[in-house]
């Protein structure tokens, strides 16, 4: 909540950062198969806040999976600006060796921080 | 022991499929968080066959479904359709046309011929990423009495 206007920068609570998470971008190209393909290189790590939000287990293509969408918090970087780059696209995350896809990805206040939306599988 | 497990020991048993999959070869329903690729063998239908007018035959059909499930980030081949072409290759060649008896004893089925009856791929997005081949099969069965054996 932006605290008052009136003595200079609003401020927003940064929350409890304390995930060291890797922020990963893609790569695309075409197989031989002609299916495209995805690779993931590391390009930083930023400490984040974690909040999951929803989960769920189904069985899905033959076996049970769970699936896990999570609320991340972190500071804003260009880099990871959803104005700027395609951000559900083109970044993912990595944290305790799981995959998190970037579902949505939206600015706070006044480019203060960034709010990620993902969803995981199986969490190894 | 039924055909369906008498096949899935035909497959584990074939040195290519296990060089992909090692022992990881499922009935019906995959492990959850299984490590990919896998194989899951399941069983659409199962009919006697053929009937005639001499009273009923020994001799069924069945059909099942051979699932070749890989992951689209696959180390061996980085190309998302290359594990799961070589997989579903490895397991037309360990199958059709081929004649056996389960490995029991004495054998408990046999399987009298395997041809191919449908084939195709799909996609699984989302958090499971995952390229599956999926190949369906006529088997012709017996089940043996005792002494039956080749």
């Amino acid at each position: 909540m932006a605290i008052s206007v009136l003595y200079g920068r609003s401020r927003v609570a940064a929350g409890r950062r304390d995930k060291l998470v890797t922020i990963e971008q893609r790569t695309a190209s075409v197989g031989a198969s002609q299916m495209p393909i995805e690779t993931w290189e590391p390009l930083d790590q930023a400490y984040m806040s974690r909040r999951d939000a929803l989960s769920d287990e189904a069985l899905r293509m033959g076996a049970e999976s769970t699936w896990t969408q999570t609320q991340w918090h972190l500071p804003y970087r260009p880099d990871m600006d959803p104005e700027l780059v395609n951000v559900t696209k083109d970044r993912r995350l990595v944290f305790a060796e799981t995959v998190y896809n970037i579902r949505a990805a939206a600015l706070m206040d006044r480019r203060t921080g960034i709010e990620l939306i993902t969803l995981a599988g199986e969490r190894r | 022991m039924t055909p369906e497990v008498a096949i899935i020991e035909r497959l584990k048993a074939d040195a290519t499929i296990a060089a992909l999959v090692g022992a990881r070869i499922y009935r019906l329903k995959l492990p959850q968080a299984f490590t990919p690729p896998a194989i899951r063998v399941q069983r659409i239908s199962d009919v006697e066959w053929p009937l005639h007018l001499r009273g009923r035959g020994t001799l069924r059909r069945m059909r099942i479904q051979v699932d070749a499930v890989t992951s689209e980030y696959d180390a061996h081949n980085p190309d998302p359709l290359g594990t799961k072409d070589e997989l579903t290759e490895a397991i037309d060649a360990a199958l059709v046309g081929q004649a056996f008896d389960s490995s029991d004893t004495p054998a408990s089925v046999r399987i009298w011929v395997i041809q191919q009856a449908d084939e195709g791929e799909d996609y699984a997005a989302e958090e499971l990423r995952q390229v599956r081949g999926i190949q369906d099969y006529f088997v012709i069965w017996q089940r043996l009495q005792s002494g039956m054996g080749i």
